[in-house]
């Protein structure tokens, strides 16, 4: 055991607040160290000119996920945070001037396609019931335990369990998200719908294995929801329960190594050069970064060895402050490409841009008319492109590229006049992205979840060959997106909790004194 | 077998569950086995009183994890599945909770998601997930469920350092569940079993999941004729064995010479023996039968130190008529759990809303009542015995709380239905049946009361003492009662240097061929 019992952990983003939260509300001591001078990661804010933008994640949902979080320390999450829920859920633009809209309620769904696509009404119950199984099996052996493989789930489960066998027979574990979604829609533009799930986790459908399916279930079960506040209520919300619960917070405070004795970690030295003793970190950094530049040598070479991650995909954020608003738009817009195949094999096979990208559109002053002057639009566009390779100059591409999002807009959505609306105009480039957040090549979403067999796996959340050293965050187990971040910060903090690093009487001492100030 | 004349000779004081399983176990493997029980009946708390045409057991009413009795009882070759009709019973029980919602638990797995969905949506998630993790922890903690624990030296065996992380030491068992489970009520349903041992889920040690595990796992049921059948069953064995069991007949006194137990005496006399069990309330027991001169480790000081479990308020009734629409085991869940818990545990006070247990038997084995009429057997788990609370006083008033609040389970209008009576008071505990403070579970199941730190199988102060039941380790509740009797069997058996037949076919295969 160390004499030094704090639990450090590298980076505030959404998972490293959660493992905080769940790790102080267990009576573990904990610091954080971020880099930047915001906390909260990539869920940050721009506020500029009278407008508010959420600057990353805009969609949240699974909100189950932030519950448990907060009743760890036994807090309502309502106390602390506002939900409100959005429905339609999104509404999708298609190239041929047609609109759908995707509800969460069955009946509204089914009124909606009955419209569009009437011959899809049965294919869309069936692919409904298979995502909600594909979610069952996650529950049962992906989520909430630190699994790294095949091997991790097996182990979790016993080998011999007939219902665990029965389930990985249910996984479908030879189709691909997109062959699954096709099998039961014909119709190609619900089908590239359902496709764009999988864009929350930044992978490409046709490569992504069908177990990733559980996402519609995730979505359509509990619902998308918007925090009042905005997305970055929820960082505030975490940092405020941290607080309470004694975290406490090194801002500007970039962490330069992990340093270890023998196979146990002992702690980390900061870029002022500072070691800081630790009982155990939890590293919210890029998993391939944190090994590559915070531990190196045998520790380095035996992750590499395992295997070999892909980035996710990057992407290009426009915030647009905007004269007028589109009255033709929802909450959470999809203004989809003409042909997703294409799409797909441009960003995820040859790595270049899609000459007709889908867009994504977030224009929340209807919901929350705080975000914008009156009669104005905070508008939010993302269009995802390709992680950054070496000969991707973004000064130079940039300019040409805003202009097919803007025809593209134009086009299917009828935005036509949107170049004279604006009146304040910030944007990210992949190239700005991977500057400002640590990230893998650009990589919005961490890992990407590509193989039929491995896809479904990032790094696990513990190191069996390095004691004290967790992993949260979008490129560790079970991968990126709002609500599996937040659970990768809470599998990281259970584990540790499991793994009994810090003595134990210290954190029964603690515990103790707060079971007494309950009662 | 040998001839049990030339045998040596094992004296057995008190002939509950724990007291009869070591003397069938000792008499089948060759050993003079005498039983001298207090009472006038065999069973302690574990058998039934007959009043009015009504038959009630007087403690015990679940038994769960049957593999234990059914090994034991393989051991002394006779099958426990045809010496007692026992009925699986599906569902477990009815959760009714004073701040709503109610909860019928069952061992179906699918059916018991979609009870916690009704409850909580998210938390049924986590079932799955709770199981699995229980199923590991069993595994690995069953080994030291099974041995003794001698000496402090036991307990840093690797191999229990190892699963130091499974038992988690510092984690009570209701925050161990919020690993799982964020809704109370929801953590409640796999948590309040840990009444069984008299503790609250507040403060019982986290190791503890595996109780509720065990009832999903294993299932639960009820033996036909009560939990008596259970210890009617080992009497019977004892008896065709040859074991002499004399009734109303309580030891004194433990007859030593020098530090070494030589036998026991009664009012009838002087007993020889060359082991003696204690099958009793440890801290009764031991300051009766063992002068404080002659301890050392348990010295009455000392046990005025311990922490002990609550006592219950009880209530047997004979009615005209059946609640049939009342499940077989129903629980009622006080509003405010941990502050009834708080109010048991800790500031000894009696709850305005108490949590209670009710047993309704009759609607699965109506050989307990006469045609056309029921028992109802209610359980108010209640502080242990405190100068603050006079029962004379109490006991009408509680009497009369409780009947109206078994409303919220369904038993409505009662008082006119109610036949037969009794009741019994934590202070009739103490002094009708010997229960230290009226403490019906023994010393706490706190760590520092648990493993070796738990009064051992073999007696610490005196040698050729041992101990089973409650009181030692494992701990109470029939199914390590029962394994408590194997494990001192096993102790006084090798201190004698005899064979200890039922070792000699692995117990981990006995377990698989029945689980």
């Amino acid at each position: 055991m160390t004499t030094d019992q704090t639990i450090g952990i590298i980076g505030s983003g959404l998972g490293g607040l959660s493992a905080a939260c769940v790790l102080a509300a267990r009576g573990y001591r904990v610091s954080v160290f971020e880099k930047s001078s915001w906390l909260g990661g990539k869920a940050a804010v721009l506020e500029e000119e009278g407008y508010r933008f959420d600057m990353g994640p805009t969609i949240l949902i699974y909100p189950s996920v932030l519950r448990k979080i907060f009743a760890e320390a036994r807090r309502d999450l309502s106390n602390y945070l506002q939900l409100e829920p959005l429905e339609p859920q999104w509404r999708c633009f298609f190239e041929n001037q047609s609109r759908l809209d995707l509800f969460g309620d069955p009946g509204a769904m089914q009124a909606e396609l009955r419209k569009f696509a009437p011959d899809t009404l049965d294919g869309y119950e069936r692919f409904s019931e298979a995502s909600a199984e594909l979610h069952a099996i996650s529950n049962r052996f992906f989520f909430w335990r630190s699994i790294g493989g095949m091997r991790d789930t097996f182990q979790a489960g016993s080998m011999f369990d007939l219902s665990l066998l029965r389930d990985v027979s249910r996984m479908k574990l030879t189709q691909t998200v997109a062959q699954a979604i096709r099998r039961d829609i014909k119709d190609p533009r619900v089908a590239q719908m359902l496709d764009h799930l999988v864009q929350y986790v930044g992978s490409s459908p046709e490569k992504a294995p069908a177990i990733l399916c559980a996402i519609g279930h995730m979505q359509a079960s509990e619902g998308v929801w918007y925090p009042r506040g905005g997305t970055r209520a929820i960082p505030e919300a975490l940092i405020r329960l941290a607080r309470e619960l004694g975290v406490r917070f090194f801002r500007n405070t970039p962490i330069d190594r992990i340093t270890t004795a023998g196979d146990s970690v002992t702690g980390v030295i900061t870029s002022r050069g500072e070691h800081i003793p630790l009982a155990a970190v939890v590293a919210n950094s890029d998993s391939v970064r944190t090994y590559r530049e915070l531990l190196g040598g045998k520790f380095a070479k035996e992750f590499n060895r395992k295997r070999k991650y892909e980035p996710a995909c990057s992407g290009v954020v426009l915030y647009l402050g905007l004269k007028r608003r589109y009255e033709q738009l929802a909450h959470h817009n999809f203004v989809f490409s003409r042909d997703p195949s294409e799409e797909f094999n441009a960003i995820y096979d040859r790595g270049e841009l899609a000459h007709d990208p889908t867009c994504y559109l977030c224009t929340p002053s209807s919901t929350d008319p705080s975000v914008a002057p009156p009669d104005r639009e905070a508008l939010y566009i993302l269009v995802h492109t390709p992680y950054l390779r070496p000969h991707h100059d973004w000064k130079q591409i940039y300019p040409f590229y805003r202009k097919t999002i803007f025809e593209k807009l134009a086009r299917a959505a009828g935005m036509r006049d949107l170049e004279s609306a604006i009146e304040f105009e910030r944007f990210l480039t992949p190239a700005d992205i991977h500057r400002r957040y640590g990230v893998l090549n650009g990589a919005i979403y961490g890992i990407a979840s590509h193989g039929r067999l491995q896809g479904g796996f990032k790094p696990a959340n513990h190191d069996p060959n390095l004691r004290g050293l967790y992993l949260a965050g979008g490129a560790a187990h079970p991968g990126p997106g709002m609500p599996m971040v937040l659970m990768s910060g809470w599998i990281a903090a259970d584990r540790l909790d499991q793994d009994a690093i810090v003595d134990y009487a210290a954190i029964a001492e603690r515990r103790y004194q707060e079971t007494a100030d309950a009662v | 077998m040998r001839n049990k004349a030339l045998s040596r000779h094992v004296i057995i004081a008190g002939a509950g569950p724990g007291g009869l399983a070591a003397a069938a176990l000792l008499s089948h493997a060759g050993l003079r086995v005498t039983i001298l029980e207090r009472r006038p009946y065999v069973g302690g708390r574990t058998s039934n009183f007959t009043a009015g045409g009504f038959r009630f057991d007087y403690g015990p009413t679940f038994f769960h994890y049957p593999q234990v009795l059914q090994s034991i009882f393989q051991s002394l070759g006779h099958d426990l599945w045809k010496e007692v009709d026992l009925i699986r019973l599906d569902p477990h029980y009815r959760l009714v909770f004073g701040g709503g919602g109610e909860l019928v638990s069952t061992s179906n797995i699918r059916a018991m998601e979609a009870a916690v969905r009704k409850i909580n949506p998210e938390d049924a998630r986590h079932l799955s997930r709770f199981l699995l993790d229980n199923r590991e922890k069993l595994r690995k903690f069953r080994p030291f469920l099974e041995t003794s624990f001698d000496s402090w030296r036991d307990t840093i065996q690797p191999r229990l350092l190892s699963i130091l992380p499974v038992l988690k030491p510092w984690r009570s068992l209701d925050s161990e569940l919020s690993r799982y489970f964020s809704d109370p009520r929801v953590r409640l349903a796999f948590s309040f079993q840990s009444k069984y041992l008299g503790m609250s889920p507040f403060e019982c040690p986290s190791l503890f999941t595996i109780l509720s595990f065990l009832e999903y796992e294993y299932g639960i049921y009820h033996p036909v004729g009560g939990c008596g059948s259970l210890t009617a069953a080992l009497n019977r064995i004892c008896v065709q064995q040859g074991v002499v069991i004399h009734a109303d007949e309580p030891v004194e006194e433990i007859l030593v010479n020098g530090r070494k137990a030589v036998g026991v005496r009664t009012a009838r006399g002087e007993y020889k023996a060359d082991a003696v069990v204690i099958n009793a309330d440890f801290a009764r027991a031991i300051s009766r039968m063992v002068p404080n001169r002659a301890r050392r480790r348990w010295q009455d000081h000392k046990l005025a130190t311990k922490t002990l479990s609550c006592s219950a308020f009880m209530l047997y009734l004979g009615l005209r008529g059946t609640y049939d629409r009342v499940g077989h085991h129903t629980l009622y869940i006080s509003k405010d759990y941990a502050r009834n818990m708080d109010d048991i545990g800790h500031r000894h006070v009696l709850s305005d809303d108490p949590s209670f247990y009710v047993q309704n038997a009759c609607v699965t084995d109506p050989s307990l009542a006469p045609p056309g009429k029921s028992t109802l057997y209610v359980l108010v788990p209640v502080t242990h015995q405190t100068r603050a609370i006079d029962w004379n006083r109490e006991r009408p008033r509680y009497r009369e709380l409780i009947l109206d609040k078994l409303a919220a389970i369904g038993v409505t209008d009662i008082r006119s239905r109610i036949e037969y009576e009794r009741i019994i008071t934590p202070a009739a505990w103490d002094t009708e049946f010997n229960l230290h403070q009226g403490s019906v579970f023994g010393l706490a199941h706190t760590w520092s009361q648990m493993l070796h730190l738990r009064p051992r199988n073999r007696f610490e102060d005196l040698d050729s003492v041992y101990l089973v039941g409650g009181s030692t380790h494992p701990g109470s509740g029939l199914p390590v009662i029962f394994e408590s009797a194997r494990i001192s069997s096993r102790l006084l058996l090798k201190d004698l240097g005899e064979r200890v037949p039922w070792d000699e076919r692995s117990p981990e295969s006995v377990v698989a061929g029945v689980a």
